[in-house]
């Protein structure tokens, strides 16, 4: 088999202009399932009657399905069930005209959310009861000590986790392609496939991950520093 | 000005409150002591509210509360007359000696962040850690720790601060800094309720000692009294053996 050189060249600087795209979807979905699964970690770690059961059947529906089914369904129910809703509440608002990269947010969102939830979770959990009180003992309230005190310490705890979701997300990103969302993936599909060189296509994208992966990785291994510096600390130690 | 009124409390069968009442007056210095499992670290959380009575109130500057409530308003309003030192510090691992104190003032009591980091300032530099400020808790020593707990108490300026056996997890050479903090604020005028296995201690700086054992409080009285004439045979037992040390000290 001949490698065409000369097309990977062409295709490459042509293919990493989707790049803003894919990291555009990572980039939103993420932001979208954080707090979602911040709110699901806290009703799980409380407990809250109702709802916790509500959450966790939620985590294992997702969990428990591939995540192109999860887009199958979402790309092809929710437009319908969102244009008949529109149309009962006499809206003439068009729901096939809305960008497809908004399902594709949507859907990649979902099971970032539960792998957030269930990370954020166990950051709670190693946070232990005297924190708690000690907000207590100030006067603080419950909520004003979960926000102050025990959720930043979850979200350090949890940072090992956030860049995993991070790096998986990017990889799921290349399924948007499905829903007709044009990313780096979907471009070397098209560029492959209009002159039958998908293997050189294909290689493109191989490194434009690979490289794109390592460089969000590094980002968080700086911000996972930054804010776990409460635990190794500025000065020299001085246990004693 | 702090009243307690028959506090019960059990865990399961295990009833260790059966009926305790105390009064602490302005500027006085509590002395709980007793064997572990008598219940002196139930009695504080339940005024502090960690944990719910079964039965009980306290009066606090004027402010009639059941021990039994439920209601996290009503626990906060009372917490914010009052303070507490834990026996493992808790200090929020996750902010500064600064922040530690601060926190108190800027979000329970919404006070501007200049104002409230003077106060912090004052009473870091109080407890002789004025050049910690930018510390976290990992990089202070156990001693260092329960000092900045100490200054994050005192900076809410609280009616009394209950203090939880604070020194009972120190290394022996770090007790005396703070011993000699809560000395000072003894001196002070500072109103204490101190739950502590430091003899010496409830001798020389309480105003007023508290002896409980199985659940109830057995004797109580000036410092003097309890320790050179006890009246009950329990308390006699009790402090012959933590008092046994000084006779070889000769």
């Amino acid at each position: 088999m001949r490698v065409d050189l000369e097309f990977i060249r062409q295709a490459l600087p042509d293919i990493a202009k989707y790049i803003p795209v894919t990291l555009l979807l990572v980039v939103v979905s993420f932001f979208l399932s954080f707090p979602a699964g911040a709110l699901f970690a806290w009703i799980n770690y409380k407990k809250i009657r109702g709802l916790s059961p509500l959450v966790r059947a939620y985590m294992s529906l997702i969990r428990g399905t591939p995540v192109i089914l999860q887009i199958y369904v979402i790309y092809n129910v929710t437009p319908y069930l969102l244009a008949s809703l529109l149309e009962h509440m006499g809206s003439s608002f068009n729901v096939y005209r809305l960008n497809t990269i908004w399902y594709a947010f949507f859907a990649l969102s979902l099971s970032s959310t539960v792998t957030i939830a269930e990370a954020l979770r166990a950051g709670m959990e190693t946070v232990g009861r005297g924190q708690f009180e000690g907000g207590l003992s100030v006067g603080m309230s419950g909520p004003q000590t979960m926000w102050h005190i025990v959720f930043p310490q979850a979200l350090t705890a949890a940072m090992p986790v956030m860049g995993n979701v991070v790096v998986e997300l990017t990889k799921a990103t290349s399924l948007a392609f499905t829903m007709a969302v044009t990313e780096i993936t979907g471009r070397a599909k098209i560029l492959g496939g209009s002159v039958l060189r998908y293997f050189e296509a294909y290689i493109c994208v191989f490194v434009l991950y690979i490289v794109i992966i390592a460089l969000l990785e590094q980002l968080f291994k700086r911000f996972e520093k930054r804010i776990s510096v409460y635990r190794t600390g500025r000065h020299s130690r001085a246990k004693a | 000005m702090l009243s307690v009124r028959d506090v019960h409390k059990s865990f399961g069968d295990n009833h260790v409150l059966k009926g305790v009442s105390f009064d602490v007056g302005e500027g006085d210095v509590v002395a709980v002591l007793g064997a572990s499992g008598s219940g002196k670290t139930t009695l504080l959380r339940c005024l502090e509210f960690f944990e719910h009575a079964d039965s009980g109130s306290m009066e606090i500057d004027g402010l009639q509360v059941d021990l039994t409530t439920h209601s996290a308003r009503l626990s906060r309003s009372i917490r914010q007359k009052t303070a507490f030192v834990f026996q493992n510090y808790n200090l929020f691992n996750n902010k500064t000696a600064l922040e530690n104190v601060m926190l108190g003032l800027t979000v329970a009591r919404k006070m501007d962040r200049a104002s409230a980091r003077k106060i912090a300032v004052a009473a870091l530099t109080k407890v002789g850690l004025g050049e910690r400020l930018d510390y976290y808790p990992c990089e202070l020593s156990g001693g260092q720790q329960q000092r900045v707990g100490i200054a994050r108490a005192l900076a809410v300026n609280p009616k009394v601060i209950f203090f939880d056996e604070p020194t009972s997890a120190l290394d022996p050479e770090l007790v005396g800094e703070v011993l000699g903090t809560i000395r000072q604020l003894a001196a002070e005028g500072t109103t204490m309720v101190v739950v502590t296995h430091e003899m010496s201690f409830a001798r020389d700086v309480a105003t007023k000692v508290i002896y409980m054992d199985g659940g109830v409080i057995v004797e109580q009285g000036r410092p003097d009294k309890i320790f050179t004439r006890p009246e009950n045979e329990r308390t006699r037992r009790f402090l012959a053996r933590y008092l046994q040390d000084f006779d070889y000290n000769i």
